[in-house]
């Protein structure tokens, strides 16, 4: 039983590292990039986020995986975790970009014009001011994003992909003992801890004190 | 020579009028401290001079060279270059909070010899890996102007030098500014604390 929950949360732990890994940098990518472009790119970002969080995560990924290659057959991929992953980074690049946005906004306007009297290039001063500025701020946010994205993994289960839970769920309905949810639940647990506690070296670190 | 000329420059919000068909001029090397009382736009002045504002009308002349002529700005390669001969210390610093002493000079220009030399110069070589949240207000200050420094202008504008600082401190901006001039910087000095002006021996302008 174990060694299967292990295999799952596997599955679970790649889902969420690739989730995380890609829809941070696009999300804040998408922040800067509603920041700084033209009024029909804005309107453009400003609707496919008000899609992301309007809808829900479930309805998207069965709308990558069953709706979209029935309306362009080319699109048919028949890796279920490949389209899981993109249809949750997706989803999660539209939160993190609104978590982004609103530690842009708390940047102070001060710091913008210092940029521009000091004449600091826009590379130097995205990375190594407004970003890390910004970061602290938003910190708890991403944090509380971060251990709901861990959660939300089960969701992919929709499309076949066996993960944590869904391994739980079999090895309960064979065996009849309630016990792997335990498990499970103990296993999500740890990793939400372990989210947690990374976030909270993260956020000390931030302080600039 | 002068150093910057200002003719009849306009500057609206909307439709509020905050000058209209305002002169000066600063003579290389001198003190200028603009003065008036709050709301006369003073530091929008300020701004306009070191390119943050755009002034809706008129000429500014920067060391000889046009920034604006009659309301039409230089192309922005130009631009920058004209403001390159103007550093400014803000009225509360804009220090970059996440980076050290060291760190919001190191960004400007990554040049050791001269950052190691300014904060000695400035008594902060102690200070140099504290954060800005854990230094005093007068070393907030020094900071700032050291940075203001880095770019090598030749004007410094401060806005509102006095305003967070008490009598010691005061005395040091004082110090400081006399220092800063005596080595050619020309100053320009946006304030509305007349005690501190009658401290500085400088050409003065009023708002009205």
């Amino acid at each position: 039983m174990f060694i299967e929950l292990l295999r799952g949360l596997l599955v679970t732990l790649e889902l969420f590292a690739v989730c995380w890994v890609f829809s941070i940098p696009f999300g804040l990518l998408l922040c800067f990039a509603r920041k700084n472009s033209l009024k029909f790119f804005r309107f453009l970002i400003d609707t496919y986020i008000w899609i992301m969080r309007g809808t829900p995560l479930l309805l998207q990924i069965f709308f990558l995986f069953y709706g979209l290659p029935l309306i362009f057959p080319m699109l048919q991929v028949n890796d279920r975790f490949l389209v899981g992953a993109f249809a949750f980074i997706l989803n999660y690049v539209a939160y993190f970009a609104e978590i982004f946005r609103g530690g842009l906004k708390n940047v102070d306007k001060g710091q913008f014009e210092s940029i521009k009297v000091l004449k600091i290039s826009k590379l130097k001063a995205v990375f190594r001011i407004i970003i890390p500025q910004m970061l602290r701020v938003c910190l708890p946010s991403i944090c509380n994003e971060s251990v709901a994205l861990v959660k939300d993994t089960a969701l992919i289960f929709s499309i076949g992909v066996i993960e944590l839970l869904t391994t739980a769920k079999n090895i309960v309905n064979s065996s009849a003992d309630i016990f792997a949810y335990v498990v499970a639940a103990a296993m999500y647990l740890f990793i939400c801890s372990l989210v947690n506690l990374a976030f909270k070296i993260f956020e000390k670190r931030l302080k600039f004190e | 020579m002068n150093m910057i000329d200002a003719i009849n420059i306009n500057k609206r919000f909307g439709n509020s009028i905050i000058f209209e068909n305002l002169n000066f001029s600063v003579e290389k090397g001198e003190i200028v401290t603009i003065v008036g009382s709050s709301g006369r736009g003073k530091s929008t002045l300020l701004r306009c001079l070191v390119g943050l504002e755009k002034i809706d009308g008129g000429t500014i002349i920067i060391d000889g060279k046009k920034l604006v002529e009659d309301g039409v700005y230089a192309k922005s390669r130009d631009q920058s270059k004209i403001l390159s001969e103007v550093g400014i210390v803000f009225q509360n610093y804009n220090l970059f909070p996440n980076l050290t002493v060291r760190g919001n000079l190191e960004i400007v220009k990554n040049d050791g010899k001269k950052i190691d030399s300014l904060l000695r110069r400035f008594g902060l070589y102690d200070r140099a890996s504290a954060y800005p949240s854990t230094i005093s207000g007068g070393q907030k200050q020094r900071l700032a102007i050291i940075r203001a420094m880095m770019l090598d202008p030749r004007i410094i504008f401060f806005d509102e030098p006095t305003s967070a600082l008490d009598e010691d401190n005061r005395g040091e901006i004082v110090k400081l500014i006399n220092e800063l001039n005596s080595e050619q910087y020309t100053i320009v000095v946006v304030t509305h604390d007349m005690q501190f002006v009658d401290c500085l021996n400088s050409k003065i302008y009023e708002i009205q």
